[in-house]
Protein backbone atom coordinates (compact mmCIF):
# COMPACT_ATOMS: atom_id res chain seq x y z
CA UNK A 1 0.00 0.00 0.00
CA UNK A 2 0.99 3.83 -0.96
CA UNK A 3 0.82 6.46 1.63
CA UNK A 4 -0.47 9.38 -0.11
CA UNK A 5 -1.16 12.76 2.26
CA UNK A 6 -4.70 12.38 2.51
CA UNK A 7 -4.52 8.20 2.72
CA UNK A 8 -3.83 4.71 1.60
CA UNK A 9 -4.31 4.50 -2.32
CA UNK A 10 -5.17 1.64 -4.49
CA UNK A 11 -2.00 0.52 -6.31
CA UNK A 12 -0.85 -1.90 -8.68
CA UNK A 13 -0.04 -1.96 -12.35
CA UNK A 14 -3.36 -3.27 -13.35
CA UNK A 15 -6.79 -1.82 -11.09
CA UNK A 16 -10.64 -1.87 -12.01
CA UNK A 17 -12.86 1.24 -11.40
CA UNK A 18 -16.14 0.34 -10.85
CA UNK A 19 -19.85 2.30 -10.95
CA UNK A 20 -21.50 0.40 -8.90
CA UNK A 21 -25.64 1.28 -10.66
CA UNK A 22 -28.42 0.79 -9.50
CA UNK A 23 -32.21 1.65 -11.08
CA UNK A 24 -34.66 4.49 -8.87
CA UNK A 25 -37.36 4.35 -10.49
CA UNK A 26 -36.91 6.43 -13.77
CA UNK A 27 -33.74 6.66 -12.71
CA UNK A 28 -30.46 5.39 -12.67
CA UNK A 29 -28.02 6.33 -9.28
CA UNK A 30 -24.29 5.58 -8.22
CA UNK A 31 -23.89 4.38 -5.28
CA UNK A 32 -20.96 1.69 -3.68
CA UNK A 33 -18.65 1.22 -0.29
CA UNK A 34 -17.29 4.23 -1.28
CA UNK A 35 -20.21 6.09 -1.87
CA UNK A 36 -21.51 7.57 -4.82
CA UNK A 37 -18.06 7.61 -6.75
CA UNK A 38 -15.99 5.67 -8.23
CA UNK A 39 -14.59 2.19 -6.55
CA UNK A 40 -11.34 1.29 -7.00
CA UNK A 41 -10.13 -2.36 -6.55
CA UNK A 42 -6.70 -3.95 -7.09
CA UNK A 43 -6.29 -6.79 -10.00
CA UNK A 44 -3.46 -9.22 -9.07
CA UNK A 45 -1.67 -11.45 -11.63
CA UNK A 46 -3.58 -14.79 -11.78
CA UNK A 47 -7.28 -14.00 -11.01
CA UNK A 48 -9.54 -12.75 -14.21
CA UNK A 49 -10.69 -9.07 -13.41
CA UNK A 50 -14.09 -9.55 -13.97
CA UNK A 51 -13.54 -12.47 -11.41
CA UNK A 52 -12.50 -10.36 -8.51
CA UNK A 53 -14.94 -7.64 -9.07
CA UNK A 54 -17.86 -10.03 -9.13
CA UNK A 55 -16.06 -11.57 -5.68
CA UNK A 56 -15.19 -8.44 -3.91
CA UNK A 57 -18.68 -6.74 -5.52
CA UNK A 58 -20.48 -9.92 -4.00
CA UNK A 59 -18.42 -9.59 -0.61
CA UNK A 60 -18.62 -6.32 -0.10
CA UNK A 61 -22.21 -4.96 -1.42
CA UNK A 62 -24.25 -8.78 -2.48
CA UNK A 63 -24.84 -10.47 -5.43
CA UNK A 64 -24.46 -8.29 -8.66
CA UNK A 65 -27.19 -8.55 -11.52
CA UNK A 66 -24.72 -7.43 -14.43
CA UNK A 67 -20.43 -7.25 -14.30
CA UNK A 68 -19.13 -5.76 -17.61
CA UNK A 69 -16.51 -3.66 -18.52
CA UNK A 70 -16.75 -1.33 -20.44
CA UNK A 71 -14.03 0.76 -20.99
CA UNK A 72 -9.89 1.04 -20.20
CA UNK A 73 -7.70 4.05 -19.79
CA UNK A 74 -3.52 4.11 -18.65
CA UNK A 75 -3.66 6.70 -15.37
CA UNK A 76 -0.45 7.47 -14.11
CA UNK A 77 1.37 3.99 -13.68
CA UNK A 78 -1.51 2.13 -14.22
CA UNK A 79 -4.32 0.46 -16.55
CA UNK A 80 -7.50 1.13 -15.46
CA UNK A 81 -10.69 -1.32 -16.25
CA UNK A 82 -13.81 0.36 -16.08
CA UNK A 83 -16.35 -1.85 -14.93
CA UNK A 84 -20.50 -0.81 -14.70
CA UNK A 85 -21.67 -3.25 -11.98
CA UNK A 86 -25.68 -3.04 -12.32
CA UNK A 87 -27.62 -4.34 -9.06
CA UNK A 88 -30.79 -5.07 -7.20
CA UNK A 89 -32.19 -1.71 -5.44
CA UNK A 90 -32.70 -3.95 -2.30
CA UNK A 91 -28.92 -4.06 -2.35
CA UNK A 92 -28.14 -0.55 -1.60
CA UNK A 93 -28.63 -0.59 2.11
CA UNK A 94 -27.15 2.12 3.84
CA UNK A 95 -24.41 3.28 1.36
CA UNK A 96 -24.44 6.56 0.00
CA UNK A 97 -26.04 7.46 -3.33
CA UNK A 98 -26.80 9.67 -5.93
CA UNK A 99 -28.74 10.74 -9.64
CA UNK A 100 -26.55 9.96 -12.40
CA UNK A 101 -26.32 13.06 -14.34
CA UNK A 102 -25.35 12.92 -18.10
CA UNK A 103 -21.69 14.35 -19.34
CA UNK A 104 -19.97 15.28 -22.20
CA UNK A 105 -17.72 11.62 -23.61
CA UNK A 106 -13.75 12.22 -23.40
CA UNK A 107 -13.37 12.36 -27.19
CA UNK A 108 -9.64 11.67 -28.13
CA UNK A 109 -7.79 13.04 -30.95
CA UNK A 110 -6.89 10.55 -34.16
CA UNK A 111 -3.80 9.03 -32.29
CA UNK A 112 -3.81 10.79 -28.81
CA UNK A 113 -5.69 9.70 -25.86
CA UNK A 114 -7.70 12.73 -24.40
CA UNK A 115 -5.64 14.76 -22.24
CA UNK A 116 -8.21 14.56 -19.30
CA UNK A 117 -11.06 12.06 -18.43
CA UNK A 118 -13.52 12.66 -15.65
CA UNK A 119 -15.26 9.89 -14.09
CA UNK A 120 -18.27 11.10 -15.23
CA UNK A 121 -17.27 10.88 -19.16
CA UNK A 122 -16.28 7.11 -17.96
CA UNK A 123 -19.56 6.72 -16.24
CA UNK A 124 -21.08 8.10 -19.44
CA UNK A 125 -19.48 5.91 -21.98
CA UNK A 126 -19.85 2.93 -19.63
CA UNK A 127 -23.93 3.40 -19.69
CA UNK A 128 -23.79 3.67 -23.55
CA UNK A 129 -21.99 0.79 -23.47
CA UNK A 130 -24.82 -0.88 -21.66
CA UNK A 131 -27.39 0.81 -23.75
CA UNK A 132 -25.69 -1.15 -26.74
CA UNK A 133 -25.19 -4.57 -24.65
CA UNK A 134 -28.91 -4.17 -24.13
CA UNK A 135 -29.89 -3.96 -27.51
CA UNK A 136 -27.23 -6.48 -29.02
CA UNK A 137 -26.58 -9.02 -26.17
CA UNK A 138 -29.31 -11.42 -25.67
CA UNK A 139 -28.19 -11.91 -21.90
CA UNK A 140 -27.93 -8.39 -21.16
CA UNK A 141 -31.26 -7.16 -22.90
CA UNK A 142 -32.46 -10.38 -20.59
CA UNK A 143 -31.14 -8.80 -16.90
CA UNK A 144 -31.81 -5.26 -18.10
CA UNK A 145 -35.75 -5.21 -19.45
CA UNK A 146 -38.65 -3.03 -18.58
CA UNK A 147 -37.58 0.06 -17.08
CA UNK A 148 -33.93 -0.31 -17.63
CA UNK A 149 -34.51 -0.49 -21.23
CA UNK A 150 -36.75 2.92 -21.04
CA UNK A 151 -34.17 4.43 -19.10
CA UNK A 152 -30.78 3.01 -21.54
CA UNK A 153 -33.05 4.40 -24.19
CA UNK A 154 -31.43 7.77 -23.74
CA UNK A 155 -27.79 7.03 -24.34
CA UNK A 156 -26.47 6.53 -27.35
CA UNK A 157 -25.19 3.02 -27.93
CA UNK A 158 -21.52 2.58 -28.22
CA UNK A 159 -19.52 -0.74 -27.76
CA UNK A 160 -16.35 -1.11 -25.76
CA UNK A 161 -13.57 1.78 -26.27
CA UNK A 162 -10.54 2.99 -24.97
CA UNK A 163 -10.08 6.38 -23.40
CA UNK A 164 -6.90 7.04 -23.21
CA UNK B 1 -11.50 10.89 27.17
CA UNK B 2 -7.88 12.06 26.18
CA UNK B 3 -6.85 11.13 22.98
CA UNK B 4 -3.13 10.42 23.85
CA UNK B 5 -2.02 7.70 21.86
CA UNK B 6 -4.94 7.35 19.17
CA UNK B 7 -3.74 6.89 15.93
CA UNK B 8 -5.89 7.85 12.42
CA UNK B 9 -6.01 5.96 9.07
CA UNK B 10 -8.05 6.80 6.07
CA UNK B 11 -8.52 5.65 2.57
CA UNK B 12 -8.96 7.64 -0.48
CA UNK B 13 -11.97 6.18 -0.87
CA UNK B 14 -13.24 7.89 1.92
CA UNK B 15 -13.55 5.48 4.35
CA UNK B 16 -10.94 6.40 7.95
CA UNK B 17 -10.44 4.00 11.19
CA UNK B 18 -9.52 6.13 14.34
CA UNK B 19 -8.08 4.02 17.54
CA UNK B 20 -5.09 2.47 19.69
CA UNK B 21 -2.70 0.51 17.00
CA UNK B 22 -4.08 -2.90 18.02
CA UNK B 23 -7.69 -1.24 16.70
CA UNK B 24 -6.97 0.06 13.81
CA UNK B 25 -4.89 -2.16 12.29
CA UNK B 26 -6.65 -5.03 11.57
CA UNK B 27 -9.24 -2.75 10.89
CA UNK B 28 -7.23 -1.10 8.14
CA UNK B 29 -5.92 -4.07 6.82
CA UNK B 30 -9.45 -5.98 6.62
CA UNK B 31 -10.49 -2.91 4.69
CA UNK B 32 -8.09 -3.27 1.95
CA UNK B 33 -7.86 -6.72 1.26
CA UNK B 34 -11.93 -7.11 1.77
CA UNK B 35 -12.76 -3.72 -0.40
CA UNK B 36 -9.74 -2.78 -2.59
CA UNK B 37 -8.12 -6.51 -2.99
CA UNK B 38 -4.96 -5.01 -1.61
CA UNK B 39 -2.83 -7.12 0.78
CA UNK B 40 -0.69 -5.10 3.34
CA UNK B 41 1.31 -5.85 6.83
CA UNK B 42 1.42 -4.09 10.41
CA UNK B 43 4.23 -1.71 9.05
CA UNK B 44 2.15 -0.42 6.03
CA UNK B 45 -0.95 0.42 8.36
CA UNK B 46 1.62 2.33 10.60
CA UNK B 47 3.39 3.76 8.55
CA UNK B 48 0.29 5.66 6.88
CA UNK B 49 -1.02 5.97 10.75
CA UNK B 50 -1.19 10.04 11.86
CA UNK B 51 -1.88 10.68 15.84
CA UNK B 52 -5.30 12.21 16.27
CA UNK B 53 -3.77 14.83 18.42
CA UNK B 54 -0.91 15.84 16.06
CA UNK B 55 -0.45 19.54 16.24
CA UNK B 56 -2.28 20.99 13.06
CA UNK B 57 0.69 23.06 11.23
CA UNK B 58 0.23 26.74 10.86
CA UNK B 59 -0.55 28.23 7.32
CA UNK B 60 2.38 30.06 6.42
CA UNK B 61 2.43 33.78 6.37
CA UNK B 62 4.06 36.37 4.46
CA UNK B 63 6.50 38.23 6.14
CA UNK B 64 6.35 42.09 5.20
CA UNK B 65 8.61 43.33 3.47
CA UNK B 66 10.91 46.92 4.17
Amino acid sequence: MTRLADGFEVEGPVQAEVFVVWLNGDHLELTGPCGAAPWLIELGEVEHPVAVVERIVRDVVGPPVLVHSTSWRRDGAAVVLSFVVVIAPGLVGEMDTAPIGRSELARSAATEAPPEIAYQQVLEHGLRHMAWLATDDPVVRGELSGPWQAVLASYVPEPFRALG
Amino acid sequence: MSDDGLLRVGCVCGWEVVGTEDEIVPAVLDHGQRVHNMPGTREDVLANAKPVNAPTPEPARAEPEG
